[in-house]
């Protein structure tokens, strides 16, 4: 009797922490998805800051059309991407092109001084910071999503559910800032 | 220290249920010594009291249980009343308003802190507010429904560059993140309760008594019954009371600990990766009035810097850390520096992108050789050896420099091959006695509008004798700029505001030694010219000289050739 009892309670504990890991996974899962879709925001708000961009700079630089016809070109592969990878490698070779770009621009004190590029740059730096901190929460979501995933006893219950560990959204340019490290 | 703003917010401090039941222990005890001074006042009235011989009343449980329910429930209405449109009151106490997307510069703040806003993963839905005050400083407020402001006064937006404001705004969101807003917002309202009733008492207390005193005059018999001394003594002690208890509101303080601040700016380096614009702009925000004087710096604990300067903030013992809310800024500033050398990587990449050698870096040249790179502007330039180092012109006191093959950065005056070069060697006619009390280098002698005035060519101010600047506000030499325009147009509308409030102009507060006297117990005192011209300068009570940071003495000028169009003297 007191046998079969044990075992009971046994068993409802275990259902139970099986109960909450999923809860918790399904949790994590969620917010890595809303990380993701804040990334998303930021990204369709550079799309459409960009075509404004090229036509407000076609006037200034005339002799740059290569460089202004590779960041519509990034821009079209960015918007046409469909998959979470491909959509990290268009993006990617977008912010690269949008650099070069900016930097060319520094050549053409007129375009600099334009009323409507300096608006149109403070937007694009406010999108960019915002895509870069919208990555670093999605990355630091991803990881307590991965952590739990691999480790145990997540791992079992990832395992028979079906939950994933998810990409990391990585940066391939190398000039992007590191994080300083705090001391105190 | 987390890694991530999910992680320090799992790490939420919480002081906010130390002060909550000390008020609410408070009030039940000083509810239970009132209905014991009733009982035993009507114990002892009473005629038998002979009877029952010299023992004290006790209270019965179910008395004591009445008290606690009706101790409650007073602190139940004083938490409604001072958590009642709590951000509102506070914001409408300076008098701020939500940045307009029109003006440039309010717009990028906006953008700055809709930026925090998603480096929180979008949880906060920070309000962008503005403060039009020509006072530097940044605070952020949160309510215990989650609605959050982070407010910057236009004094700070007109003087930092995006970077800098960048790293005031994650200072701030960092705050929030943290939870020390909550507890500070919150917190300071209950005790401003206390604030509020000591001022109505004590108005209503210097009325009584002047309204009793003239009854007494006049030998008003009505007048003098009404006021027979019975409502000067409860408002005396209303006065007191509420005085004690905002007494422990300011040690209230100690609670909220300094070490707080030193997160707050961590959280920030790592968020905005540039620890350097943060340092930057804590040392602009600390060389300039942070709002002593201004209504709400009473909510000191809310504020980036603490606007009131105290002779304790600079101390680092016990002590000072008890009583004050903010650790002093040299010290943040180190310690941001000191975060900056553990990411040079940044620095490679700068630098690269600059075009500069940066191969250098890691090679370490010879002594006789030695380079540094400096930063100006948000840029590191470089390298220089230190004939180049003195042949730039830009290099201040407070320029954060960094020594090739080196890691460490530090600012220019404290690199001992650095220093003597920025104290001395951009200065024409060398004072020896009088010193910038800013960079601490030697004073040169300048014509200024026909009047010999001492200047430091490194940071731009003037040491000015009282005399002095009467005729050089009555000279018109010089043409001012669009950037003095902007700051007297600033300054104007910071002296409407001081009229209708005349005693916010009233601050003095002692500051920097007197480059003149330099005797470390003279200090200068700093203060506004007048209410009408509220520029910020030192002044000297000894020697009556004033010392003019940087643009003041032009706005000043500025200001005063405004209200005189016509050049006629005053």
């Amino acid at each position: 009797m007191i046998a079969l009892l044990i075992a009971l309670v046994v068993i409802v504990v275990l259902v139970l922490m099986v109960i909450g890991a999923y809860n918790g996974l399904v949790q994590l899962r969620v917010s890595v998805q809303n990380a993701w879709s804040q990334i998303d925001v930021q990204l369709k708000r550079r799309h459409d800051l960009i075509p404004n961009l090229v036509e407000t700079a076609k006037g200034y630089m005339a002799h740059e059309r290569g460089t202004l016809e590779n960041v519509t070109k990034a821009r079209q592969m960015a918007v046409d991407a469909t998959t979470i990878k491909d959509k990290l490698a268009a993006e990617n070779a977008l912010t690269s092109t949008l650099r070069s770009l900016m930097a060319v621009s520094e050549n053409y004190p007129n375009l600099k001084a334009d009323q409507t590029m300096m608006r149109l740059q403070e937007e694009l730096t406010t999108t960019e910071n915002k895509i870069g901190f919208a990555r670093q929460y999605y990355n630091d979501e991803v990881n307590r999503l991965n952590t739990t995933v691999q480790s145990f006893p997540g791992n079992i219950i990832a395992g028979q559910f079906g939950f994933k560990a998810a990409d990391f959204f990585q940066v391939e340019t190398p000039e992007d800032r590191q994080a300083p490290q705090v001391k105190f | 220290m987390p890694f991530s703003f999910t992680q320090i917010e799992q790490e939420k401090t919480s002081t906010i249920h130390v002060s909550v039941a000390f008020l609410l222990l408070f009030y039940f005890f000083s509810a239970l010594i009132i209905v014991y001074a009733c009982s035993a006042y009507f114990y002892f009235s009473s005629s038998d009291v002979l009877l029952r011989g010299a023992s004290w009343p006790t209270l019965s449980w179910t008395t004591i249980g009445w008290t606690f329910i009706g101790a409650m429930g007073v602190g139940f209405i004083h938490w409604q009343y001072s958590q009642n449109a709590l951000i509102d009151s506070v914001v409408q106490m300076m008098s701020g308003r939500i940045a307009d997307p029109q003006v440039d510069e309010e717009r990028i703040f906006r953008n700055v802190v809709e930026e925090a806003t998603v480096a929180t993963g979008g949880k906060y839905r920070i309000e962008p507010y503005i403060i039009p005050t020509a006072a530097m400083n940044a605070f952020a407020l949160q309510d215990f429904q989650g609605r959050c402001v982070i407010g910057v006064t236009e004094g700070l937006l007109k003087r930092l560059n995006r970077e800098q404001l960048e790293a005031v705004i994650g200072h701030e969101a960092g705050h929030i993140a943290s939870g020390d807003c909550v507890e500070t917002t919150t917190t300071s309202a209950l005790f401003k309760t206390f604030d509020n009733i000591c001022d109505i008492s004590l108005r209503l207390l210097t009325s009584s008594t002047r309204i009793g005193f003239m009854g007494v005059a006049l030998g008003d018999r009505d007048r003098r019954r009404g006021n027979d001394g019975r409502l000067v003594l409860f408002f005396l002690f209303l006065f007191i009371l509420a005085s004690i208890l905002r007494l422990i509101g300011v040690l209230g303080a100690m609670f909220i600990s300094r070490q707080r601040e030193y997160r707050a700016d961590a959280i920030s380096a790592r968020l905005t990766r540039n620890p350097l614009a943060l340092a930057e702009a804590l040392h602009i925000i600390d060389t300039r009035w942070k709002g002593g004087g201004m209504p709400g710096e009473t909510m000191e604990a809310i504020f980036i810097s603490n606007p009131r300067r105290s002779a304790l903030e600079g101390g680092e013992n016990f002590i000072a850390d008890l009583f004050t809310t903010h650790p002093p800024t040299e010290k943040r500033i180190a310690v941001l520096l000191d975060m900056a050398h553990a990411s040079e990587k940044d620095l490679d990449a700068a630098l690269a992108k600059a075009g500069t050698r940066y191969d250098t870096l890691y090679a370490k040249p010879p002594e006789a050789q030695a380079q540094w790179i400096a930063r100006k502007d948000g840029q590191w330039l470089g390298p220089f050896d230190l004939e180049q180092m003195k042949a730039q012109g830009w290099i201040l006191p407070g320029t954060p420099v960094k020594m090739m093959g080196q890691t460490s950065i530090s600012e220019a005056r404290l690199d001992p091959l650095i220093a003597p070069l920025v104290t001395a060697s951009a200065v024409g006619t060398v004072v020896q006695k009088d010193q910038c009390p800013r960079c601490h280098c030697p004073l040169g002698l300048e014509l200024y509008e026909g009047v010999g005035v001492l200047t430091c060519t490194l940071c731009g101010g003037y040491l000015i004798k009282e005399l002095d600047v009467l005729q050089i506000v009555h000279t018109r030499e010089k043409e001012f700029d669009a950037r003095i325009a902007d700051m007297g147009q600033l300054i104007r509308r910071q002296a409407r505001v001081l009229k209708q409030n005349p005693f916010d102009a009233v601050f003095d507060e002692k500051s920097i030694v007197c480059p003149s006297c330099l005797d470390d117990e003279k200090h200068m005192h700093r203060r506004f010219v007048s209410p009408q011209f509220p520029v910020e300068v030192d002044k000297c009570p000894s020697c009556a000289r004033v010392w003019f940071d940087k643009d003041e003495i032009e706005v000043l000028q500025y200001l005063y050739e405004q209200d005189h169009p016509d050049g006629a003297p005053a």
